[in-house]
């Protein structure tokens, strides 16, 4: 009965729901090569113009090297935290300790909305007197992305073998040691994918940032939709092709060796 | 399984491997506390703020900016009324797609088919809500292939069935997130035993593999109403420009009204709606649910 829920009608039902994901995705795609001069789906002809075109529109290089930098900066920042908080549930869950509180902590972040979350920023750094930089921004995003990071690497950590540990430390290797030498490196696709889901996130985050966006501060995706709101132009389809196709080739090529899918807490690859 | 021997062999480890284990928690709580709930303690606090909007002072508090809720009790219900109702909408379609999704790839014996499930599960999140919004905004707009079917001059900008779309679209990633692993650890001779007692693959998905997956499943939905109620770009790109949703009344209060002590009380406001609505549905699966059921039907039996 291992085929249950792989037949006909279930395979079918699977489809239409790809389908439906990938959607709007094909409709940025295909109507980035319009040729018109305004957008539809099926697009109108084929050309590059659209594409030629986002070097017509300035603004949108800074917003992309702002988005860029705050996405490496927070990936380093929420890989780092994530690494040692998934650690430190780990060794508690082994000595047979409760993890419920600490798990519902940082579970958080995914339930108070990104909107509320800016609002919030954006009143406590008035209050505070400090001034919008690209801070706020960075932190927004790493409290964002931070759950994300702890289930890619808690999935993962639950899965290494026991013994490799209890050899280490039979020969006397120090707590430290035996992180460095021996668990992180059996972490290493949890790490990678861990980064990557997250500069891909705070790349595409606009609930928080729309808020604490001001003249300097104003991300890719939120000056997109600053742009959007007034006008629609061939060439926002164009920057938003570039934004759905570079995450997606990466995730496909990686997807193997790294596994995204331990985001959903299944492991990859088995069976 | 390795459980047991694990929990031995730690008793026997250096007590001080255990002891520096509280300390690996600090980056993350700092950052969750500080960075996160402060902010929205501060939120709450600024929503009883009696200080003119620009003002950084909050005290003396006050629950003036709770009375125009009082006072344009109709204006803000519906407000209200109809965030909650979209959300919930989006939340359902969000399970609607995501569960044969989560069933093909738990269940699937083909390793490429797999493999292309999570590749289609992982693209909303990999892929801003600006774009896909604007993705929907295409193909629903009086030019996409959708939209120049419908009736009037905006295709379906502006509906209601198409914030419905956008936001199930929002929904469906977080109900896979909480869903999968419930699914994956669903234990299969449960339907094989099923099936062998004679349940075709209908019942068997009614009466056991959704039952079982309940939890899961309610869960994922309540994460994704609460992402639907609070989301900004979606309603703003597809939703009408008249009846709009809460968040987009406070985004207006930030950055056009510029009345922060409304956008604070608006916020606290539409988290406790949220709360409320997570307990009740909670409350509702666990009453519903075929262990509660059980119980109850042996109590009233006078066990």
């Amino acid at each position: 009965m291992r085929d249950y829920g792989d037949g006909k009608l279930a395979r079918t039902f699977a489809f239409i729901a790809c389908l439906f994901l990938a959607a709007p995705l094909i409709a940025v795609i295909g109507s980035s090569f319009t040729s018109g001069s305004y957008i539809t789906f099926p697009p109108d002809g084929f050309s590059f113009a659209p594409y030629e075109d986002i070097a017509n529109h300035p603004g949108f290089d800074t917003s992309t090297w702002l988005s860029l930098l705050i996405a490496l900066i927070v990936s380093v920042v929420t890989t780092l935290i994530a690494l040692v908080t998934a650690r430190g549930l780990s060794i508690r869950r082994r000595a047979g300790k409760r993890t419920g509180l600490l798990d519902l902590l940082f579970l958080a972040p995914i339930m108070i909305p990104h909107a509320v979350l800016g609002v919030a920023m954006l009143q406590l750094l008035q209050g505070a007197g400090i001034p919008i930089s690209p801070w706020p921004l960075v932190l927004a995003h790493v409290v964002i992305t931070i759950p994300f990071g702890i289930r890619i690497i808690t999935t993962t950590n639950e899965g290494l073998d026991l013994n490799t540990e209890r050899a280490a430390e039979i020969l006397g290797a120090s707590g430290l040691e035996l992180y460095l030498k021996v668990i992180l490196p059996q972490l290493r696709p949890a790490v990678v994918a861990t980064f990557f889901l997250s500069a891909t996130l705070s790349l595409g985050e606009v609930g928080a940032s729309l808020f604490l966006a001001d003249a300097k501060t104003v991300t890719l995706p939120v000056r997109l939709f600053q742009f959007m709101q007034y006008q629609a132009l061939p060439f926002i389809s164009a920057i938003g092709a570039l934004l759905i196709a570079v995450p997606l080739v990466i995730a496909l090529l990686t997807e193997r060796p790294f596994g995204l899918a331990r985001l959903f807490g299944i492991k990859a690859g088995r069976r | 399984m390795s459980d047991r021997t694990g929990a031995i062999a730690v008793r026997g480890m250096k007590e001080r491997t255990r002891r520096g284990a509280s300390l690996l928690f600090i980056p993350g709580i700092l950052i969750v506390v500080v960075f996160l709930l402060m902010p929205v303690v501060l939120l709450i606090l600024r929503s009883f703020s009696s200080s003119p909007a620009g003002n950084p002072d909050i005290f003396p508090l006050t629950i003036d900016n709770y009375r125009v809720f009082i006072q344009q009790f109709g204006y803000y219900a519906s407000h209200f009324g109809k965030t909650v109702l979209l959300a919930a909408l989006g939340a359902l379609l969000g399970a609607l797609v995501a569960y044969p999704l989560a069933l093909g790839i738990v269940t699937t014996r083909s390793r490429s088919l797999r493999f292309a499930y999570v590749f289609f599960a992982l693209t909303p999140l990999l892929v801003s809500v600006v774009i896909r919004s604007y993705g929907w905004q295409v193909l629903l707009g009086p030019t996409g292939i959708f939209g120049q079917f419908a009736p009037g001059t905006n295709g379906f900008i502006g509906t209601d069935l198409a914030v419905v779309i956008g936001l199930g679209h929002l929904a469906t990633p977080f109900v896979l997130l909480s869903l999968l692993p419930v699914l994956d650890n669903l234990d299969m001779s449960l339907i094989r035993a099923a099936r062998g007692l004679g349940a075709n693959a209908v019942q068997v998905f009614f009466q056991v593999v959704l039952t079982r997956s309940m939890p899961g499943l309610v869960s994922g939905l309540v994460v994704s109403f609460a992402v639907g109620a609070t989301v900004v770009v979606t309603p703003q790109l597809l939703g009408g420009r008249t009846d709009r949703l809460v968040p987009n009344l406070i985004f207006d209060e930030m950055t056009v009204q510029f009345d922060w002590n409304l956008a604070a009380s608006l916020s606290t406001v539409l988290m406790v709606v949220i709360a409320l609505v997570a307990v009740a549905v909670s409350l509702l699966e666990s009453w519903l649910s075929p262990l509660a059921r059980a119980r109850r039907a042996s109590l009233s039996m006078g066990r």
